[in-house]
Formats: structure tokens, C-alpha cells, sequence
């Protein structure tokens, strides 16, 4: 069995730092108690070259953590690169390749024009789909369209999803925005891609977080608090969006999820917290529904009676989710994981929720073209 | 507009494949679609480089299936008729 047995967060937003300042205020604390342990690196990363001009980010990051002699590798799955990047150290300390693995998750994204941003991050559409002109911030708008046609939420329930968190990132002193935001703001906000408003989009963000993934019986002797990665899903469908059957259900994640639940011996009503992938507040409904949460088309009923807020029977997004947290994309699925290291540790601070022993989360890249879903358990 | 049609099972294609996902043949022709039916569009505010702001962002189906994605400055709901054509970054419509 894997445990996790330490997590540090940089905070996400707009940093002035450099990427190497970003990573390692995260990574030291860890780095610092571990150093003669840790006998691996794995660093998630997707942007590094289109927005830092830096390759082979995970060599320079070790060099600048002066443990330039413990193997390292980058792992890029663009948004989903954190929950690859969680899974590749997992399987290192399971297969006895390495025994103690810090994973580092940073991205460093702000500084450049929405339009430049939005077109590096649409370069993960097929070449000749992303001709026609879509971003990813509009493909969430054409799942929310089909959603809506389809089931009949209230328009308001898929705003929720930004107001609840957003409460949460206020509680996050590590998350981008700080703020509560109303429901008659989120209404009343910019639309980006209709129907969809600014503040049901996640921002760009810069941010990293580091976790130290060590075998269940390392931890002991470690000293700190440890959580069991006890379920593990990947799976992916296709990168085309027109190809696909559904617009308001995604393939890979419901495999993912399944192998997770599977493998785990455990069943999605089993879970007391998620971290799902809400870079638009559809996705948080359509993935609560695709992992096995609530029916198909009854996610949104979730947001109404508040049963998905900190103090709700199921608890998501505690952290603020990408929506309020930020999405700096290799960091994000790694922070999905610490997140719920925090909480199943009782170290969740303002956002702690109660009585929690078993966690989920989802990374996902793409549009839902690959995803890595994790069950985890109190040690 | 170009699309790419399977030689062996005649399923047609936005994007280029190597291998055909229905049969697995690895032959294609290129096809020309000049008309299609918009399945949605949504208007996109935000836009990514190199496109104008402000476009619809329209999902369309071809006679054979194909589908796509283009862009337009008018109005376009589902089930419009589309013309398909070409402009210096893409696929750009119009209603019929």
C-alpha cells in the first residue's frame, strides 16, 4: 500500500516569483525534513516551455533544491498532469523502483494576454477542430447548453457551484480568490462563452504544491500524519469533442472513476469528501454525476439543498476547487490530492469538514480527454 | 472545407486519422463539404489567438456525419442550414 504522508501548498494567483521560487517554497518544508529519504522526483508540469521558456523543468528544479542527484522526471498531461504525475509516483513506490517520492506540481502562467493564454491552452484540441475557433472555456459552454436542454437544471443551481466555491477558497488562505461571491454577482457577471460568466470559470493562475508519497510502511517511521492511496483509475477517450456521443457525460471519467472505486473495494456513496475537476462550474455537476455521486441529471439538485458544501453529507471542492483556487495547471491535480491529505488529517484549517476518513478526486485533461480518479483512506 | 472520407467504409472525418476508428482501414480522400446542419453555436466573448473577438462558435454536422467546428458573426441556432467556407485561420459559416 502507498500513503501520502505530507503536503505543502505555495499559494495559487499572480505571483511575482519566477517558477523556481514558486516550486521550492513548496517543496522546502518537505525537502528540508525528508532530504536523506527522498530518492525521487516527479515534477507536473505542462507549460513550461510556451510560458516560462524553460525545458526540462524537473533537472533545473532539482538543481535548485540542491538534490540535483535524486533521479527526477516531468510528467505533462496538461490539466490532468497533476493526477498523472500523483499515479506515476504511486506506481514508483509500489513497484519497489523508489521509496520515498516527492512530487512537485507548479505552473507559472500569468503575465501574458487572455487571447495568448486561451490559444496555448486550446493547442490541446485536435489542429483541425481548434481551426474552427472553439476554446476550452467554450466547450464548457456547449456542455452547459446540451445539459440544460437535456435535464432542465435551474440556471441558478450551475451558478452555485461558483458561489459554494468560491466560500470555500475564502476559507483556503492558499487559494487565488479570497472572496465570497453572491449569487446575484455570478448572475450578473461577464459572460465569456454563453451562457457560462466569468466567475464560473476558473482563473489563470500561477501556484505549486509539493506531497511526499512514501510506501505504508515508510510512513511509520517517517513520523507524520499519513493517508492510504487505496484505489487508483486512469483512463482516457477521445481528443475530439465532436466525435463524441454525449456532451453532458464524459467517458473518462466515469472509467476512471470506476477502476478508482474498483480497485479500492469501495463505492462512490462510501466517500465523505471529492475533489473534482470544476474548471467551469458545469463540469463540478456533470463529473458528480459521471463518478457515481448522484443519478445522471440530479447533480444540480445537489447545489440547491447544500448537500455538497463544507458542511454538507458530501463535501466537494472544499479547497475552492480550480473554480476559486486557481488552476495552475500542474499543480492542480497534485493540490487535489493534498487537498484531501489535509482533510483526512484533520489539518484543513477554516474549511476542515467533519468526520471524514475516505476522500475521491478527479484530474482531468483536456476537455475530458484523460483522466486519473484516486480513493483515499485514513491510515 | 475539407474533410477526410475512409476509402474502405466511406465514414467521414474533420481531422485527419492514420487509422480509420470504424474499420480500421488506413486510406482516406479528401472530400470538399460546402454545407452542413448546426447541431449548436454558442457566442464566445473570450477569444483565443489568432481569431477576432467576439465570434459564434458554431458545432456542425455534414451529410455524412462529419463533424466540426466553425465560425460566424451571425446569429445561428440549431438546425440551420449552413454554408461552409474558408478564411485565412478556418472553417467559417454562414445560415443558408
Amino acid at each position: 500500500m502507498v500513503s501520502i504522508v505530507a503536503a505543502n501548498f505555495a499559494r495559487f494567483g499572480k505571483r511575482d516569483e519566477d517558477i523556481f521560487a514558486i516550486s521550492s517554497e513548496s517543496a522546502l518544508p518537505i525537502v528540508d525534513k525528508f532530504r536523506d529519504v527522498i530518492d525521487f522526483v516527479v515534477v507536473s508540469n505542462s507549460y513550461s516551455g510556451e510560458f516560462n521558456d524553460i525545458s526540462g523543468l524537473n533537472n533545473l528544479l532539482t538543481t535548485h533544491l540542491a538534490i540535483e542527484n535524486v533521479p527526477s522526471m516531468r510528467v505533462d498531461n496538461t490539466s490532468g498532469s497533476g493526477g498523472s504525475a500523483v499515479l506515476v509516483a504511486k506506481s514508483l513506490v509500489a513497484s519497489d523502483e523508489a521509496k520515498n517520492v516527492l512530487v512537485i506540481g507548479a505552473e507559472k502562467m500569468t503575465g501574458y494576454p487572455t487571447k495568448k493564454s486561451t490559444r496555448i491552452i486550446a493547442s490541446l484540441l485536435p489542429p483541425e477542430e481548434r481551426r474552427g475557433g472553439p476554446s476550452l472555456p467554450s466547450l464548457a459552454a456547449f456542455m452547459t447548453r446540451s445539459y440544460i436542454r437535456e435535464f432542465s437544471p435551474t440556471r441558478e443551481s450551475i451558478a452555485m457551484v461558483a458561489v459554494k466555491n468560491h466560500h470555500n477558497g475564502a476559507l483556503n488562505p492558499y487559494a487565488h480568490f479570497q472572496a465570497d461571491v453572491p449569487l446575484e454577482k455570478v448572475m450578473a457577471s461577464r459572460i465569456i462563452a454563453d451562457p457560462l460568466r466569468i466567475f464560473e470559470y476558473c482563473p489563470v493562475s500561477d501556484g505549486a504544491v509539493s506531497l511526499l508519497v512514501t510506501s505504508d510502511e515508510n510512513s511509520k517511521s517517517l513520523g507524520n500524519k499519513s493517508v492510504k492511496i487505496t484505489g487508483t483509475g486512469a483512463s482516457s477517450g477521445t481528443s475530439s469533442i465532436t466525435s463524441r456521443e454525449s456532451l453532458v457525460s464524459i467517458d473518462s471519467v466515469k472509467n476512471s472513476a470506476k477502476k478508482a472505486f474498483k480497485s479500492a473495494r469501495k463505492t462512490p456513496q462510501d466517500m465523505d469528501i471529492a475533489e473534482l475537476h470544476d474548471m467551469a462550474s458545469i463540469l463540478e455537476i456533470v463529473e458528480s454525476e459521471d463518478v457515481g455521486f448522484f443519478k445522471k441529471g440530479e447533480g444540480w439538485k445537489a447545489l440547491e439543498t447544500g448537500e455538497t458544501s463544507i458542511d454538507g453529507r458530501l463535501p466537494i471542492n472544499t479547497s475552492g476547487g480550480l473554480n476559486s483556487k486557481g488552476h495552475p495547471i500542474g499543480a492542480s491535480g497534485v493540490a487535489q490530492t493534498a487537498e484531501i491529505y489535509l482533510q483526512l488529517t484533520g489539518q484543513a484549517g477554516k474549511r476542515q469538514a467533519k468526520n471524514v476518513s475516505t476522500g475521491f478526486s478527479l484530474s482531468m485533461a483536456g476537455f475530458g480527454n484523460n483522466s486519473t480518479s484516486f480513493v483515499y483512506e485514513v491510515a | 472545407m475539407e474533410l477526410y472520407r475512409c476509402s474502405k467504409c466511406s465514414s467521414e472525418y474533420v481531422f485527419r486519422r492514420a487509422v480509420c476508428p470504424k474499420c480500421g482501414s488506413k486510406g482516406f480522400d479528401s472530400v470538399e463539404v460546402k454545407s452542413a446542419v448546426a447541431l449548436d453555436s454558442v457566442h464566445l466573448i473570450a477569444t483565443p489567438e489568432p481569431f477576432p473577438d467576439d465570434y459564434r462558435v458554431v458545432m456542425f454536422q455534414s451529410g455524412n456525419g462529419a463533424r466540426g467546428f466553425c465560425r460566424t458573426t451571425s446569429d445561428v441556432k440549431r438546425g440551420d442550414r449552413l454554408r461552409i467556407g474558408m478564411d485565412e485561420n478556418g472553417p467559417v459559416c454562414e445560415p443558408e
